[in-house]
């Protein structure tokens, strides 16, 4: 007799749309890249920047935490105002991963560049010429673009494992949500969680 | 296949919505099988969970292993293991609009055969989707007889908000006065280029707008003060204190509300959102025989907890609404802070009243 694991993100008291934490992200996402390949050309590179770009709630920080957890080792650092680079400089690997890279200046972001083999980065902006400045390879990722099987694959992912595991959305309410908040993910994703929320 | 094992919590006591130190939350977690399974360990923890709109989080506040060894579970019969858990301070749960700030009793067990290394919670989680549904823990509810009582305090100015009409009814003051200047005097300027006049009319209007627009508030309106005690039982009183007298008010009400803030920082960005919990009666300023303008408001029906999350919060702001000479309607706002009668959550005595400061004094903005 085998057991089954199975685990759950939320529990039965919770809103299946809730913000989730990130080292439990791979139950809730669908990846818009092949992940496991990306992983590989990471530890393989020599010099490479990885560059998340796109608008806010997009996706990109769930992507990045979801690198994260194939690259255990490798230190994340989610930015902030108070960002301090030393805190990145400092640390001993050749990899990183920089949620909001935007909030450290150019020159701070150059030294983060020019002192680490591979940069995993988010930002809202292309920065092209940035990398061409540090002498880095860019592998560009876009956060763009939603597509209704995408949106259900992750509604399912969201309601599994809650007390709604049996309950799904039809596809004429997922349309209507993508018509009022385009590939706005996290939009729709709070629009759910009020409709969800008891209160 | 998958084993069925149930587990059950139930938690004696009264219901109620606050957990207080020294007494402990007693329960019973319970435990049946539909077949013979040897089990490592049952473990029962009291957690603080925030989840909503924002990032979660969680903490483990007590935690007790009710069973230790390996241990044969036989289908057909119910185990039981009590426990009691306890805080060292005040806690209450709240459930909110935007966010939940939840106090749970959770309980979780090992299989005898599971590697000590491996996550036993996630496991547990995995028990709890058999056949009974999932139902890994329930809201402790505990004693809470006191209300509302002693309350925070600061006295401060109040901020204006609100008022950008004001400046956008001034700036097209402005700029009609610019473009009727610029159209009656400098007419060969319109004729040889008419877009450079409109656009430095346009920003001497903008910033003359702001300026008149400050200038009215700071020299006419002035400043207002706000002065809160909680000498009233069971409420409180709001004493506003207007700098340059209410000769330019024509009239105004003063009320507070209860919202609820949860920052989102998941992501890039970070967003704020507010939801409107409670509002109290509105009251009409009026002054008293010794001049002072002094306001009574009762405290909520409806309990309303004080949350100790980071990114949850409940703010408690007293709102002053008042329309002035010429129509103008402007809306001052201070936060101030609030205790519970009987808590110790701010290291203070129970029962005890006292000032409390909780925000810098902001209010040079009015």
């Amino acid at each position: 007799m085998q057991i089954t694991p199975q685990a759950n993100i939320v529990h039965a008291h919770q809103n299946p749309f809730a913000g989730v934490d990130l080292d439990t992200v791979e139950q809730i996402i669908v990846p818009r890249f092949d992940v496991d390949d990306l992983v590989q050309k990471i530890r393989q590179a020599e010099s490479l920047v990885v560059a998340f770009e796109g608008k806010k709630g997009r996706g990109k920080t769930t992507h990045l935490a979801l690198l994260h957890q194939k690259l255990p080792e490798c230190p994340f650092f989610k930015l902030n105002s108070d960002a301090n680079v030393q805190s990145i400089l400092s640390h001993p690997s050749p990899i990183v991963l920089i949620d909001s890279i935007h909030h450290l200046s150019l020159s701070e972001r150059l030294a983060v560049y020019k002192a680490k083999k591979v940069v995993i980065l988010s930002r809202h902006w292309r920065r092209g010429w940035e990398y061409r400045l540090a002498k880095k390879q860019v592998h560009r990722i876009p956060f763009k673009g939603i597509s209704l099987s995408v949106l259900k694959s992750i509604v399912e992912k969201r309601l599994a494992g809650t007390s709604r595991s049996n309950m799904m959305l039809d596809d004429t309410t997922l349309n209507k949500l993508i018509a009022k908040h385009g590939d706005h993910y996290r939009g729709i994703i709070n629009e759910l969680f009020d409709q969800f929320q008891t209160r | 296949m998958s084993k069925h094992i149930s587990i059950d919590i139930i938690c004696s006591g009264e219901k109620s919505t606050m957990l207080t130190p020294g007494n402990p939350k007693e329960g019973i977690v319970r435990v049946t099988t539909e077949e013979e399974v040897e089990i490592g360990q049952i473990e029962v923890q009291l957690r603080f969970e925030v989840t909503g709109k924002l990032s979660p989080e969680k903490r483990v506040l007590d935690s007790k292993k009710l069973l230790q060894f390996d241990t044969t579970l036989l289908p057909g019969k119910t185990y039981e293991y009590p426990f009691s858990l306890s805080t060292d301070a005040v806690e209450e749960s709240y459930d909110g609009k935007n966010a939940s700030a939840q106090y749970l009793a959770q309980a979780s067990i090992r299989m005898a055969d599971e590697p000590e290394q491996k996550n036993f919670l996630e496991r547990a989680a995995d028990f709890l989707t058999g056949s009974k549904g999932p139902k890994t823990s329930v809201q402790l509810e505990a004693i809470n007889s006191k209300p509302f009582t002693a309350y925070a305090f600061d006295n401060k100015h109040l901020k204006v908000s609100g008022k950008s009409w004001l400046t956008l009814l001034l700036i097209l003051l402005f700029l009609g006065i610019s473009l009727f200047i610029v159209l009656t005097f400098f007419k060969n300027l319109v004729k040889e280029d008419f877009i450079a006049p409109l656009f430095f009319g346009l920003i001497g209007s903008i910033l003359l707008g702001i300026g008149a627009k400050k200038l009215i508030v700071k020299m006419v309106i002035g400043r207002f003060k706000v002065y809160i005690s909680d000498d009233e039982d069971p409420g409180f009183i709001c004493e506003v204190e207007s700098e340059k007298g209410w000769k330019a008010v024509d009239h105004s009400e003063c009320y507070y509300t209860v919202k609820e803030k949860v920052v989102d920082d998941r992501g890039t960005s970070t967003s704020t959102y507010y939801h409107t919990i409670y509002e109290s009666a509105r009251q009409h300023v009026k002054q008293n025989q010794f001049g002072e303008t002094k306001f009574v408001f009762d405290f909520p029906d409806e309990p309303i907890p004080i949350i100790n999350a980071s990114d949850v919060s409940i703010q408690w702001q007293v709102v002053l609404e008042i329309v002035t000479f010429m129509g103008f309607r402007l809306k001052h706002e201070a936060l101030f802070g609030i205790k519970k009668k009987g808590s110790n959550s701010f290291g203070n005595s129970l029962l005890a009243t006292e000032i409390i400061p909780i925000l810098p004094s902001d209010g040079d903005n009015a």
